[in-house]
Order: C-alpha cells, then structure tokens, then sequence
C-alpha cells in the first residue's frame, strides 16, 4: 500500500554492485529495422546506467502494441499486460510498492483511445512514475489502423481514403487535466533531447507524462519524414529548469524560452503548430501525489488483531 | 413452522377506548417474522435494523432482509412503493427469511397492499397501521383509504389501526422524521424487547448524527412504547435461551470487510456498485487504523488492474463488485490467471442481466463466475452461505490465491449483503494475517514460474528479488516467462494452470449431506440458500418425504464425491436462484432445456441427470416454495 | 519521561509525529518481514498441518484436508539451522521490542553537568541496536551470517557505524537540556541522513548557538513558540532545532529555500540585547561572534541575492562546479558501511 515502511532488512546489505548499460539489458528488441523503439530503449537504458537503478528495483509496466514489448528487452522486473490497462497495474504496484521505480510504456491507441480513461485520471491522482507516450500516429501491432492521433486526411488500413477525424492532442489532454504535474515531448530521432527528457521525468516526483514522437518504417514513415530531415521543422522549449542541451543549438536554430513552471504559457505551446516542440512543457512538484495523501501507518499482525476486536466488540451482541 | 399468532378467544376491544384493563393476551411462540413498511424515505428501515440488532442481541436467532421498492422512485402511498424492513426472529438459531410476516406495521394502507399482493403476509397476520388517512384532507386519498380497508377485511387479518401520524405531531414537526421511531416503540412494547438496548443501538445508528437527534429518536421510540401499553390487548413472546457463546451481529458484506481486514488484506480496489458498495463503506470508515486502504478506482477495469498490479508486486489485494461490474474485469482476470498472480474478487449478486435487478438477489452470476474469462482460465470459484461464513471465507479465499498462485471469486448476493445474522464471535489468529513479502535474492538458474511439473505450483517472486528480474506478460509464455507460441509451451503453459486446480481439489473434501445418506430426492444448493433449503428438508422429512440437503461451498474445483452421493439417491435437483426453464414449459424438452447455473455444471462433471427448480423473484426463496418443489418433484418419481 | 517534563516537549513529539510513524513503520514492516522469516523456516510452524490448519481459517476446517494441502503446497521446508534461527529470534525480539516502545524511545535528557552529546550519541546507539538486529536478520535471509560479524549485531550500534540508508531512516530525537549545557558542536556529528534533533532549551542560554552548525544541507531552526517546526519535520535531509526563551534569536535555515545562504536563512527576530554573561563556558566574545555570523548569513552580501534573479547563468557552472565536487567527495568517502 501506501505504506510508510520500508524495511530495514536491507539497509545492513553492502550494495557495491556497479551496472553497465549491458546489464540492462533483456531480450533482443525485436522491433521491425527502423522502428523509433529502438532508440528509445538505448535512451533508456543509457538512463538506467547513468542513474545506476537497481535492476531489481526498477519495474516497466506496459500494455498491448508494439511499444508495449519494451518490458521484455529491459533486463528489470517487468508487467506485459492487457491492452490500455498499463496505467491501472502500475499504479497497483506503485501504491503497493512505493520504493520500486516504475516506468511505464504505452503506444497511442493503448493511451490515448482504449486506455484513455485511465490516462486522464492516472494524471489527476499523481502518482510517482515514468509515463512514456511512444506515438507512431498509428496502431502498429495489428497493422495499420487509425489511431487518435493520426493526422487528419492520413490513410490507414481501416480509414483507406484518409483519417476523418482531426488528431487528438496527447499535450494539451495532458496539461488540461487538474493535477498535471509533469508534460514533456521530445522526439526518438534526437537522442541527446530523447535522453535528457527521459532524465527529467525520471527525476520529477509525480506523474511524469513523456509524449515521443516516434517513427514507424512500415505505417507512418511519412509523417515525421519532414521533420527528421529539416531541423527547422523543430522547435526547443529551452530554460534552465527546462532542457537545454548546446550541442543541440547549432542544429536546432528554432528555440524559444519557456519556464517550466507557466501553466498557461504551456497549454498555449501545445497548441497545435506548424513545428513540433520540444522540451519540457510544464513541471510543479508541489502537485499533491495520490500516494502522500493516502499514506498509512504499519501494523503488525498482533496489533491487528487487537483493533479487530474492538471492532467486533461494536457489533457484539 | 408456521407462527400462530392469531388469539383463540376474540376478544376485540377497540384500542384506545379500554375502560378496565386486563392484562394483556400473551401470544407465545418459538419464532416469529415481524415487518415494516413505509414509503421510501419514512425510514422504516432503520426502524427494521434496528430492530433485528436488539433481537440478537437479546439472545434471540434472527434474520433480516431489507424490503425494496420495486420502482426506482415510487410515488408517495403506491403499492410498489413500500420499503422497509423485515426481520425473523425466534429462541434457535434462524437461518433464513422464512415464509411470511407475522406482524406488520404499516405507514399506509397502500404499500400494505403490496406486500400482501406479493404474498407476504401470514393469513393471520397482525396488522399495525397509521390512521392519518381517514381523515386526510385530500378526499381521493380517504376514498383509497376505504377502498383499502375494505380490501383488508377480505383476510383474516387482525386490524389495529393506529394514530402514529398524531401521536408523533405531539414531538415533531414532520412526522416523516419520527414515525419509524415510533413504530420501533411500539414493536419494542408488543415483543418485549429491551428498550436499554434499544437505546445503544439508537445511538449507535445516529452516531453521527449528535445528541439531539439521538434523544429525539429516543423520545419517539418512548412514545410508541407507551402507546401500545396503554391501547393494545396482546403481547408476543418470543423466549430467548441465554448461552454463553459470545455472539457478533452484522450483515454479510460488513461480514466480508472484517474478514478481509483478519485475512490481513490492504487493498480493497473497487469501483461503487449496489449491492456490493456497503461492503467498501464499512472498510472505508475503519481501514485506515488497520493500514489499510479503499482505492476507488475510475472504473471496474481500473479496480481490478489496480489489485492485480499490487498483488502482483506484494501483498494480496482485493476488489469488490457485482456483476456488471465483473463482466468488466473480466480480461483483468484472465490476465490474473495467465501471470499467475493471486487475486480475490468478491461478487456480491444482484438480478441480471444488464441492469436488471441491482438492488435484489439472484445467483445468475455463476457460470460467468467460472467460465467468464475468453481462453481457459482456470481458477477458483466459492460461495458463503452465511454472514458468519463470509467472514471466515475471506481468510481462507486469500490463502488459496497466495497459495495456487491465482484467482479466487467469492460469490455472495444481496440477501447476505443486507440481511443481518448473529453468528459466535470469531476467535481471530495473528496467523491469518499476510506477512509482508520477502525479498530474498533469487537464483538466477531458477526460472520465475519453477512450476512443479507434478501440481504446477511455484513460487511467486516479487519486484526487489535480486537476481529474479523477469518480465510477467500476457502472452503465451514459458517458465522463464519468455513470449512462446510454439505449441509444447503453450500446451504445457495451460497444463500447468490447470494442474493447480486439480490439486486444489484433492485437498477438499466431500460435502456433507444433511438428513439421511440416501433416499429419494437429495436437493443441491449453494450460497445464501442454505438456510431456506435446510428448513424445506427439515419440514417435508416431518411429513414422512424422503429427503435430503448438500450445500456445495466449493464451486469449482467441485468438491470430490459428489457422483457417489448423487448415487445414492432416486433423484437430484438443485434448487437455486437464477432462471431455468421447468420442464412443462411451452416448446421445452429435454434437450433445449435451460437449467440453473449449478445445475449444468454438476451435470458436465458428474454425467448425473441433475434437474432443477429455481425461481428469479428478486428475493430469497421462502422454504414453503422449496417444501412445494420438494413435494412436486417427489411426485415426478425416481431420474437417476 | 514526558510527562514529567517540559510541556514543549509533547509539542515538539506531536510535531515530530510524521517523522516518528515514518520511523515505527519502518520498524513494523521489519518485524513483519522476520516474522515471516521465522514462520517459514520453523519446520514446526508454517508449514506443519497445523500451521496450515491456522493460516487456512475456520472456513476450511471440514472442508480442505489440512494434511493434505500441507503435502501439496508448501514447498520443501526450508528447514534453517537452529543456531541462525536462534539468533534471528533474538533480533525478532529486539525489533519487536522497538516497535511497541512509546514515545520515550525518542525523548532524551541531559542531566544538568552531562554532555550533551554523550546523551544524544547514548540514545543512537540505542536506536543502532534496531539496525543492528535488522542486518542480522537480513544477512541470515540472504544466507550470509557468518560467524564472525553476528555477536556485534545484537549489541548496540554507534552512529558512526550506522551506513547511509539507516542514517537516512533514523527516527527524530527531542532532547531536554539546560542552557549552559548547549553545546552545538556536539551535534555536528550526528547530522547527517535524515536525523531530526530537537532540543529543548531551558535556563540561561547564549542568544544563537546553533548557528555553527549552519551548512548548505542542513536545516536549522531555533524558535521560541515552534513555529517552523513542520517544515523542520517535513524536510528531507538533516535538522536540528531549539526550542528557546523568547529572548534569544530566532531563525530559519531551510536547505531548499535557495541556492545561497541569504536565500535560505529567514531571520526572524534578533535579540535585543546583546549578550552580558558567559553561558555554560562561552564567553560573552564566542556568542557576539555568534550573532555576528548569523547577520552576516541573513543580510549577506547580495550578491547571490541578485544571482536569484539575472545573475544565474554566470553562478550557475560554478554552483554545479561545487555540487559535483561535493558528489565526488561523497561518492569517494566509503560511507555504505561505516561498521
Ligand atoms: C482488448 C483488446 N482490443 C484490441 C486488441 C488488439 N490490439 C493489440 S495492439 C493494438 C493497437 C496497437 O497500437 P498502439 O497502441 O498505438 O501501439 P503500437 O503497436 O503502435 O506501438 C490493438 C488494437 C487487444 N490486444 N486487446
């Protein structure tokens, strides 16, 4: 639960175990040549080693979808399970487990249309974890259909003659939600702004909410084709509680200056835009999280009993 | 055992008007069934509750059901309107609702109506009704009034009529805020019961509610009390045996929230639906002191996944729903089952399908309690008969799912989640409580599901395991938990799941089987008919039937012996409450016939001829129905 | 010992609360997990058919074979030797001793003439022996108790020897003490992890004395009514505090206040007079210069103040210069196991 205890078992135990990225390491990716998951894992285990997590104190909770086989090429404990409904487990563990670090991954149609129920409350309760939006515009797994967030008039196996629909906005869904504690994009094909993004959701306590723009070889090659090949289809958010990474400035000529901490600012930048931004979108640690508010006191099991009792002597006849 | 409640010698006296003063008529019995009935809102069933606590705890067996408008909002004084509550109580234990009402109060004539068109009323029932009517202002409403009494003489009823309305005015400015106290005083009058008691428990309903509004409750209840000694002629006396077995009273899903705190849950992951929601209200007041916490979730997909992620990363967890809402979590379930993660999903029934009936009982969740998850799914499935059962399942429901590694679904249903029962005061043990889960380092060389190729038991690492880092997925999977679609692994995968069940069985053991071993008919039930069942046996083997009971508590697995039993008898029939066609029906045949839920299952394991007779009325069965099935079926000769 | 005492001593307990539960909770889940420890390595217990009988409730009794399920579902007992489970029961008692301990466990005081940190290094020890217990238990789960290590872990445990992760988990102490026995430097010491030392100052007392023990991660707060205390309870990282006469300083020193010392100390009110007497062996010279650094601390230069604002770029590399010296230090010193 929510509960305060950790045990002290493990305190005594010398932990002078050093982990190379390899250790992170899983099964290999099987994703197709091309496919943005691929460097999205390499970001992530970069991470991992650079933050040296524990392999075994570290969980990666994801749902149905090509994105969601990212658990099984972490070398960590890990949660593969029902399509939409990682949020929910992840949050059953966290809640259960607050020492573990949980991330979790999602594609757009597990978050943003089957699970989409779930994301927006997951904003509102807060609760300390990673939360990746791996966001090819398309449903890959089962082969091309149309998910939310295609773009409008681009075809797919179920909507040949284009997408009807304007595409939903993960950011501002994210950032219109109470509670939004952290809301970043960044893109896989950048993979020094994909890493330090990584690192700061990692490091804000609360609900960090990533959307990746990701590619897909096979559906959506096209659609961030532009952007990949012409930087000045990008645009930073930089500040210094954002990100800001100099190597980037000579690339990225587009940069605007955006703290963090102006909710109103940031909802106006993830409006939609003829660029797409990157960098940090908003962060508030002071957000409450579901799992402070909810903190219980331990009991033993004698101490149990003993409160047990008493209850029954209410109903004792 | 019918209740005579009815005086031999009439000596009818108007109430109010008594010149000289007998004492009273003394009315004895061993049992007796009391009821009131208002329109909703009224009140009336608190007045039952409270009622019904005082009687256990004077001593006395009892039984209570909460009476529901059958209309979501009925008008004012209709005949679908009435509400209440209704309480058995009698010097044994009392097991069920019995048949019918022996005493009844009544705010007004119409919902009286209705309850006797439903059959509720015993021929020579007592009735206790408000008066205000008579000479209400409105004319149509003292024209029903007429019309009503004249309806009643048709029974054999005996009348009093009562100024509640005026008598409560004397206290209160709306009497719609005191009538149920004041009919509670008169009940209290005419059976006797202990009005310091009546009191504590009048404090304790309110008990948020501040003083005033507990001392003017109690003057109300004060008033009824002193009514009826001055204006009634009768008495009931109902004897209590004192024992010294320290009992508890409550209802079946308080029942379950204390039993889930003594099996040493901490998550109760839920999503609010009748008549499950009581359950989490209990454990919502009290969990906190006990480290434990109600998430309500976003929805029932969100409860169960919540559970089964905190399971799957420690201590067990739990949810609580009725069936739309297990429909939803259905996937979850499966997904429990595949990762091998223990679970405990209580199902509290209501009337379905769909909407159906929510606040009313039925056991139609059955099948889809079983077989409900797309794929096979093996896992766990029982049914508490009693309050004092949904306690004490809960502990042994969790140790299961810890224990085999998967799902276990306790079936309850409406009748035990608002009917209130005395049971003996459980002896707790520190040892039904969950230990936090350990956190060894694991050796690499063992894989995370190690089953044991003879009862497909493992056991289940955690998050934390140094050395045991695996990922849990949902597809088919080997026992290093590696995504496998070759057929060995997924053949062998299944096999495993199912192993487990199998091994569960052969720890059970058979049913009893109440009445004598062997015989002409052995009727089958489980869940909260038991008591109904029981009492129907115990009356057709007094009328020289041949009869027997069995009341499965293990639903799947089954418990073994069953086809032995079955053996032993000319004919097997359960008797439950969900629908089944009966065999005279228009176009039914053997073939095409749709059985109960129990029914289909005991026929597919056991190759018995099982019939049924089971009935939908949103209600508990009444041991008369079952004694008239009882008798029906004898009549229909020997079918196995 | 409080009732007896000081009535600031239950407020400083009440605001200590948070802390306390944090710290007893730790405690319990440890209990609990050696419990289990215990119940599943006693072949008498778990998995005997009563155990079974017990664990599997009233519910089951005429329903499941106890025998049975025993045979079939406990895996092979994991039978462990009786010398390791002897000693895991003592470590059992010790901890289990700790966690039905009151309020006391947390309350210390300073006879008049005793040192202050003798008392407060007494009392860790103390709390030490819980750890202790704690890494015997743990190494005989992980199979690695050897003979050689285990009689120290049912002893006492000095702070020195207590390693990062019990610093960060030790529970907050509330000492009582004279004036003239405050002497700040004997708590420098023990600042560290996540300790929360509150003293409770009575008698003659220097103006500010807990100035010196001022450092970038380190919350200081001396106060005459309490207020501060929750935020003082609520930090993360190290903090002392003293409840004093309304004659002497009162200040807030809050680590996450701000990057430099100005920013992060709020003075709150500075004495009227200046100190006349020595006090408990400092002189009238030590507490003026006392003072003196805590104006200097407050109203420093603005230099760093204005950093706050346009400055930042320019302090920035410098500050992130220093933070990653101070990692480098911290990660050299061998602090995972100081025993
Ligand atoms: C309940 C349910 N409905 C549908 C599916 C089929 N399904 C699997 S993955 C998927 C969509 C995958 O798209 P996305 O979430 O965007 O992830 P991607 O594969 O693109 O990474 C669907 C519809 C399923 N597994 N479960």
């Amino acid at each position: 639960m929510t509960h305060l205890g950790c045990s002290l078992l493990s305190c005594g135990v010398v932990d002078d175990r050093h982990f190379e990225m390899e250790d992170y390491q899983g099964a290999i990716a099987r994703w197709c040549p091309g496919c943005g998951d691929h460097s999205i894992l390499t970001a992530m285990q970069r991470l991992l080693e650079e933050e040296q997590l524990k392999p075994e104190q570290t969980v990666f909770v994801s749902g149905i979808g090509c994105s969601s086989r990212f658990p099984h090429y972490m070398k960590t404990y890990g949660f593969h399970g029902l399509h939409g409904r990682a949020i929910p487990a992840a949050t059953g563990i966290k809640l259960e487990r607050p020492d573990l670090d949980v991330f979790v991954t999602m594609g757009d149609g597990d978050c943003c249309s089957i699970g989409a129920g779930h994301w927006i409350h997951a904003i509102r309760y807060n609760v300390d974890m990673v939360v990746l939006l791996l966001d090819n515009n398309m449903y890959g797994l089962t082969k091309g259909q149309t998910s939310p967030t295609t773009p409008a008039t681009f075809p797919s196996n179920t909507q040949p003659y284009g997408s009807y629909l304007e595409a939903l906005n993960p950011l501002t869904a994210t950032l219109g939600v109470t509670n939004a504690s952290f809301v970043a994009q960044t893109a896989e094909w950048i993979p020094a702004h994909l890493f330090e993004t990584l690192k700061a959701a990692y490091h804000h306590k609360g609900f960090a909410f990533v959307r990746i723009l990701q590619r897909c070889p096979v559906y959506t090659e096209k659609i961030y084709e532009d952007a990949v090949r012409q930087p000045d289809a990008i645009e930073m958010l930089i500040h210094d509680d954002g990100i800001h990474i100099p190597d980037l400035d000579e690339i990225y000529k587009n940069q605007i200056i955006h703290d963090p901490g102006n909710l109103d600012e940031a909802r106006r930048l993830a409006e939609p835009f003829d660029r797409f931004r990157l960098g940090i979108f908003y962060r508030n640690e002071k957000r409450p999280r579901y799992e402070d508010l909810r903190r219980l006191p331990v009991r033993t099991a004698e101490e149990k009993v003993e409160l047990l009792n008493q209850e029954f002597d209410r109903y004792a006849v | 055992m019918a209740t005579k409640t009815r005086a031999s010698s009439e000596k009818k006296k108007g109430p109010g008007k008594g010149s000289k003063k007998k004492g009273p008529e003394i009315i004895r019995v061993p049992e007796t069934t009391v009821e009131i009935v208002s329109d909703s809102g009224e009140g009336a069933q608190k007045c039952g509750q409270i009622f019904g606590a005082v009687c256990a705890k004077m001593g006395n067996g009892a039984w209570t059901v909460e009476i529901i408008p059958a209309e979501i909002q009925p008008p004012a004084r209709s005949k679908a309107g009435g509400s209440g509550n209704r309480v058995r109580f009698g010097t044994e234990e009392i097991t069920n609702w019995g048949d019918a009402t022996n005493l009844v109060v009544a705010f007004n004539e119409q919902v009286l109506l209705g309850r006797i068109e439903l059959g509720a009323l015993a021929e020579d029932a007592i009735v206790l009704l408000d008066n205000k009517w008579a000479t209400h202002a409105d004319e149509d409403i003292q024209k029903e009034w007429q019309g009503g009494l004249k309806e009643l003489a048709k029974h054999d009823y005996r009348i009093v009529e009562v100024p509640m309305e005026e008598e409560c005015l004397k206290i209160v400015e709306d009497p719609r805020r005191g009538k149920n106290m004041f009919a509670l005083g008169l009940l209290a009058w005419i059976c006797d019961r202990d009005v310091d008691l009546i009191r504590a428990q009048i404090a304790h309903q309110f008990r948020r509610k501040g003083e005033e509004i507990y001392q003017r409750n109690v003057e109300l209840m004060e008033a009824g009390y002193g009514w009826a000694e001055k204006n009634l002629d009768f008495r009931i006396e109902v004897p209590t045996i004192p024992s010294d077995v320290p009992k508890v009273v409550m209802n079946g899903n308080e029942a379950i929230g204390m039993g889930a705190i003594a099996a040493g849950m901490e998550l109760c992951s839920m999503y609010p639906i009748t008549p499950a929601t009581s359950a989490s209200h209990y454990l919502s007041e009290v969990y906190d002191k006990f480290g434990g916490v109600v998430h309500q979730a976003e929805d029932e997909i969100a409860a169960v996944g919540v559970a089964i992620g905190a399971s799957y990363a420690g201590k067990v967890a739990y949810t609580i729903t009725s069936g739309p809402g297990l429909s939803l979590k259905q996937e979850f379930l499966g997904l429990a089952v595949m990762l091998e993660v223990p679970l405990v999903v209580v199902d509290v029934q209501r009337g379905g399908p769909s909407t159906g009936l929510p606040t009313k009982v039925e056991q139609s969740d059955l099948l889809t309690a079983c077989f409900g998850q797309h794929g096979d799914a093996p896992h766990v499935v029982l049914a508490p008969a009693t309050m004092e059962e949904c306690f004490h399942s809960m502990i042994t429901a969790r140790r299961i799912a810890e224990a085999f590694r998967t799902v276990v679904i306790v079936l309850t249903d409406a009748n035990l989640a608002t009917g209130v029962q005395p049971y003996p005061r459980p002896q707790l043990d520190a040892r039904w409580q969950q230990a936090p889960v350990s956190l060894p380092p694991v050796d690499e060389n063992v894989p995370p599901y190690d089953w044991d190729p003879q009862t497909g038991l493992s056991p289940q690492r955690y998050p934390g395991q140094p050395g045991g880092m695996y990922t849990a997925t949902g597809l088919a999977h080997n026992a290093w938990s590696k995504v496998a679609y070759d057929p060995d692994s997924h053949q062998l995968g299944s096999q495993m799941r199912s192993r487990k069940i199998a091994v569960l069985q052969q720890t059970l053991k058979p049913p009893q089987v109440y009445g004598s071993d062997s015989g002409e008919l052995l009727v089958v039930g489980w869940g909260s008919t038991k008591g109904a069942i029981e009492e129907a046996v115990d009356r057709a083997q007094a009328e020289g039937l041949s009869v027997s009971s069995c009341h499965l508590t293990f639903i799947q697995p089954l418990q073994p012996g069953l086809k032995e039993i079955f053996s032993r008898f000319d004919r097997v029939m359960t008797v439950e409450i969900n629908y089944s066609d009966e065999p005279d029906d228009p176009y039914i045949t053997d073939e095409n016939r749709r059985r109960a839920q129990l029914a289909w299952v005991l026929r597919a394991s056991t190759l018995v001829d099982v019939d049924c007779w089971s009935r939908v009325p949103g209600q508990p069965l009444r041991p008369g129905n079952i004694l008239k099935a009882i008798r029906q079926r004898l009549e229909m000769g020997a079918k196995v | 010992m409080p009732s007896e005492s000081d009535p600031r001593v239950e407020k400083a307990l009440s605001a200590l609360a948070g802390p306390i539960e944090l710290y007893r909770s730790a405690v319990v889940t440890t209990v609990e997990e050696v419990r289990g420890y215990l119940a599943t390595h006693r072949s008498e217990d778990e998995a005997s058919d009563g155990g079974v009988a017990a664990g599997l409730g009233v519910f089951a009794a005429g329903r499941i074979d106890f025998e049975r399920f025993a045979n079939l579902t406990t895996s092979a007992t994991l039978e462990g030797d009786p010398d390791t489970l002897g000693k895991v029961e003592k470590a059992y008692d010790i901890l289990r001793g700790i966690s039905s301990g009151g309020e006391d466990a947390f309350c210390v005081r300073v006879k008049p003439g005793g040192r202050l940190r003798e008392a407060v290094a007494d009392r860790l020890a103390e709390i030490g022996r819980g750890f202790a217990a704690a890494r015997l238990a743990g190494m005989a789960r992980a199979g690695s108790l050897n003979s050689k290590n285990e009689d120290k872990l049912l002893a006492p445990l000095g702070f020195e020897r207590w390693n990062q992760a019990e610093r960060r988990l030790a529970p907050p102490l509330v000492v009582e003490l004279e004036g003239a026995g405050l002497h700040a430097g004997d708590l420098a010491e023990f600042l560290d992890g996540n300790i929360k030392i509150v003293l409770v100052v009575s008698g003659d007392v220097a103006p500010a004395p807990l100035v010196r023990l001022i450092t970038p991660s380190t919350f200081v707060l001396q106060t005459a009514a309490g207020a501060g205390l929750e935020r003082f309870a609520a930090t993360e990282g190290p903090a002392v505090a003293a409840l004093m006469p309304e004659s002497a300083a009162q200040f807030i020193h809050d680590p996450a206040a701000g990057s430099s010392p100005a920013a992060r100390l709020e003075l709150i009110s500075f004495p009227e007079q200046s100190p006349k007497n020595a006090v408990g062996g400092m002189s009238v010279r030590q507490q003026l210069d006392e003072l003196e650094q805590l104006k200097t601390l407050a109203g420093g230069p603005s230099v760093d103040a204005e950093g706050e604002e346009g400055a930042a770029p320019a302090a920035g590399p410098v500050a992130t210069k220093v933070d990653k010296l101070a990692a480098w230090l911290l990660s050299q010193a061998d602090l995972s196991d100081a025993g």
